[in-house]
């Protein structure tokens, strides 16, 4: 039966008119109405019109007895559920009601708990635990590109040799690092992708690689679907990844197999690679420093040069330090997919080239390779520090004096939210109310 | 003095720090300073022999040379600054010349540099700890780019990686070796910008002077057209076959107005003349106290010149002591005593009472003394003396106000 009024209802969010439960508690009140004690005697109870009149006004109570009644556990209702947590959470904005609304209600105090920590941004680690309140917000997934860094009073403002007013690099900004370590030392080898790493040992808080390097064996095929070769020093056929001649070797910190340990980034971002070298030989050995680029099902897929636009996956290859036993600082950018081409462009150090992604880049793997030309002596090693993939500026510069409590953003918004409204919600929900942020939404 | 209100969490960027320089440029004491100026001009540094912007022969043929650091100040409260210079080639076509300097911006650091093949740095007269910052370090790197005149073959900018010393440092980048090169700091930028026309053209201005050779029209007299207090001449100058001429034409110097309690000394320069300097104030140094006051022939003593018949042994003598009292001494004598002829001898108008003052002269006998007078005109009287008798001056001293 058709029940236009009633459909329109708040009722009909949660039953039907005839939802048994009703009829059934309209049916026992009006059984009641028509026995003994309640009505008068004079009143005919066996009419037609007496059924009519209390039929209707049971089912009235009927249905507001029932809809209270939802409200005895609402965990049995989503709706109501929803509802309720949506009066404490403003935010309340989930994926997946059926699985997640379950779990933010079971851990309905946790989730205030958690708010103004680090458990904002914890992902979940498996079945029946929940993202953190800002990766649900944002809908965020493991492919997307998410920073959330506090930047430490030092790292902004004017703080001499670390933060100038009008400066926008992130790089002295710790908590925006995205690999592998964050100090300039290295002391965890485990965090690195490494290539032969049988030669590889870590010395004094460098990444040394030694003149064991002739151990490794070629040739080492990595590439397959037809792309160019990484290098071609020593080309033996076409997707093969070779170094040097028969007997000598490579190593250093990259990925030539799978992938493995990738970073995930945002094509429409620039990022800064860069590192810290010393060779003690400059003759005997050199070294490239590149980049492969995979899509979101790890197929490589290669940058390309900012410079002309051609394919290309090195900044630089093949390259010998300047001096020896100096330090030199090399930085690489590989820009966003929009930026336009910029011909003149070079890496700090004055040669090589700087890279762009393609559009469908979602992972990539920092390349840092010494190759053994074939003469490499006994003590001859190349170290590395301070390796660093982050990205390459802020959209506002460093120019604030004694901030505190700066956290910087690098997030991509699939909410309902708008980017303001996301912003408002972390600031006055997420965060410790003396915090506040700089955020960039891609 | 107009300030910027710092606190926290503000941000500064180019617009509010190049306020804050200007807010320092014109601080109080530095206005003031500026304001008080009477004229423009060069800064007449007497701790130089011959001033600033003295133009002398230079060392090669047909140059002039400023030999020592020189500064002028403009109307615009701009620094002309010349660092010592050799070898300014005049114009060799022997027409006179003057030489005009005004202020320009260089961009130059101090000192000339050579590179070699891999990228260290050798400098001569240059600061680069001062002024560069290597990545060595863990700082954040400086850049710089070369200059030479007709064009540096290193063209490129080059970052630093490490500070040696003030000469050496070491770039990194592709290089062919070179010298005598200028250099100039490119500064330190996020990396991977493109560097704008203006970044590139260096991070610092420094005050420098812009000479230049206005051709003589009219036989020694300055050309027209020059802006006043902006530019000013400082020589004029002709090369005759390598053989240069200066004439100096510094004329307009900067000074400065200072009033009230040092009007006897208005202009302080001059005590650097000690004579000029002891008559404007009015004073003496101990050595013309000692040669004015001595009774030494010639430092101020006098013989008296008597007149009138009157006669002395030519000892007879006048001068004043240290504080401005006149002194006697000797003897005076007169054969034909008379009443028009009682002035023995007049002194000059500096040893001359106001009023007239009396004395008692001893005589040479009897034991009478004779009575003697000296007026406001300087006329010493005896009116009444016996001929022939000694009288004796020792011990006369007046007052001579």
């Amino acid at each position: 039966m058709a029940s236009p009024i009633y459909d329109k209802s708040v009722f009909k969010k949660f039953f039907n008119v005839d939802d048994a439960n009703v009829l059934a508690w309209r049916d026992n009140v009006l059984n009641k109405l028509q026995g003994y004690g309640i009505t008068p005697f004079y009143v005919d109870k066996e009419s037609e019109d007496f059924e009519d009149v209390w039929q209707s006004v049971s089912q009235i109570f009927a249905i507001i007895q029932y809809y209270a009644k939802q409200f005895e556990d609402i965990t049995a209702n989503s709706e109501l559920l929803e509802l309720f947590l949506r009066e404490f959470f403003q935010n309340f904005d989930v994926t997946d009601a059926t699985t997640e609304v379950p779990l933010i209600f079971a851990d309905f105090l946790g989730q205030f708990q958690d708010r103004g920590t680090l458990e904002i941004f914890e992902r979940s680690s498996g079945v029946g635990v929940l993202n953190g309140e800002l990766l649900r917000l944002i809908h965020n997934s493991v492919w997307d590109e998410f920073l959330f860094a506090l930047v430490q009073a030092h790292e902004v403002g004017w703080t001499l040799g670390l933060s100038s007013p009008m400066y926008a690099s992130c790089y002295r900004i710790m908590n925006l690092t995205k690999a592998y370590e964050y100090g300039v030392g290295a002391l965890d080898l485990s965090k690195y992708p490494l290539i032969n790493d049988s030669v590889i040992s870590l010395v004094s808080e460098y990444i040394t690689i030694s003149d064991g390097l002739s151990v490794a064996t070629n040739p080492l095929v990595v590439f397959v679907g037809g792309l160019a070769p990484l290098m071609t020093t020593t080309t033996t056929g076409p997707g093969q990844f070779i170094f040097g001649a028969g007997g000598v070797g490579y190593a250093g910190i990259g990925t030539e197999g799978p992938v493995r340990k990738p970073i995930v980034i945002d094509p429409s971002l620039d990022y800064e690679v860069s590192f810290r070298i010393i060779q003690n030989d400059i003759v005997s050995n050199d070294w490239s420093f590149g980049l492969r680029c995979y899509d979101i099902s790890s197929v490589e897929i290669g940058s390309l040069s900012v410079k002309s636009g051609i394919e290309l996956r090195w900044f630089i290859e093949n390259f010998s330090s300047g001096t020896a036993d100096n330090e030199y600082w090399v930085r690489g950018v590989i820009y966003g997919m929009d930026t336009a081409f910029l011909p003149d462009n070079k890496l700090n150090i004055g040669y090589g080239e700087n890279l762009k992604f393609k559009s469908e880049c979602n992972q990539v793997v920092p390349m840092i390779i010494v190759n053994n030309a074939g003469s490499m002596g006994a003590g001859d090693t190349v170290k590395i520090r301070d390796f660093k993939f982050k990205p390459r500026r802020l959209n506002h510069s460093l120019g604030m004096l004694g901030a505190r409590g700066l956290i910087e953003g690098f997030i991509e918004n699939n909410s309902i939210h708008t980017d303001d409204r996301a912003t408002e919600i972390i600031e006055h929900k997420l965060i410790p109310y003396n915090s506040f942020t700089k955020i960039q939404y891609i | 003095m107009s300030q910027l209100n710092f606190s926290r969490n503000l941000f500064l960027e180019k617009e509010e720090l190049e306020r804050f320089q200007l807010f320092l440029q014109e601080g109080v004491a530095n206005k003031l300073f500026l304001r008080n100026t009477s004229t423009w001009g060069i800064v007449d540094d007497r701790s130089l022999s011959g001033g600033s912007f003295l133009i002398e022969a230079g060392i090669n043929p047909g140059t002039v040379k400023i030999s020592a650091d020189s500064y002028a100040v403009n109307n615009l409260s701009q620094l002309i600054v010349q660092k010592a210079i050799d070898n300014i080639d005049v114009p060799a076509d022997g027409l006179y010349y003057w030489m005009k300097i005004s202020r320009k911006v260089s961009k130059f650091e101090e000192g000339t540099v050579t590179v070699d093949l891999n990228g260290t740095l050798t400098g001569t007269g240059t600061l680069f700890t001062d002024v560069l910052r290597g990545s060595a370090t863990l700082q954040v790197p400086t850049k710089i780019k070369f200059y030479k005149a007709g064009g540096a073959v290193n063209s490129d900018i080059y970052e630093v990686v490490n500070v040696g010393n003030d000469d050496t440092a070491l770039l990194t980048g592709s290089f062919t070796p070179e010298g005598g090169l200028k250099y100039i700091v490119i500064g330190t930028y996020t990396l991977g910008e493109t560097l704008t026309v203006t970044q590139e053209e260096g991070l610092y201005d420094y005050d420098a002077t812009d000479i230049e050779y206005i051709v003589e029209t009219v036989v020694d007299t300055e050309p027209v057209g020059k802006d006043p207090n902006v530019e000013f001449y400082v020589a004029r100058v002709v090369n005759h076959a390598g053989v240069v001429t200066i004439v100096d034409k510094r004329t307009e110097y900067w000074t400065f107005y200072l009033e009230g309690a040092l009007l006897a000394a208005n202009n302080l320069s001059e005590l650097t003349d000690i004579v000029i300097a002891a008559a404007n104030l009015g004073v003496y140094t101990q050595t013309q106290i000692n040669t004015k006051f001595s009774r030494g022939a010639g430092n101020g003593l006098a013989i008296v010149a008597p007149i009138n018949g009157w006669i002395t042994g030519g000892q007879t003598l006048y001068w004043k002591d240290i504080n401005g009292r006149v002194h006697l001494s000797g003897f005076l004598n007169n054969i034909i005593p008379s009443a028009t002829n009682a002035i023995a001898f007049i002194l000059p108008a500096t040893h001359r009472p106001l009023q007239t003052r009396g004395f008692a002269l001893a005589v040479s006998s009897g034991d009478t003394v004779v009575q003697a007078y000296i007026n406001s005109a300087g006329e010493f009287i005896i009116p009444s003396y016996t001929a022939s008798t000694l009288i004796y001056l020792d011990g006369v001293s007046f007052e001579i106000f």
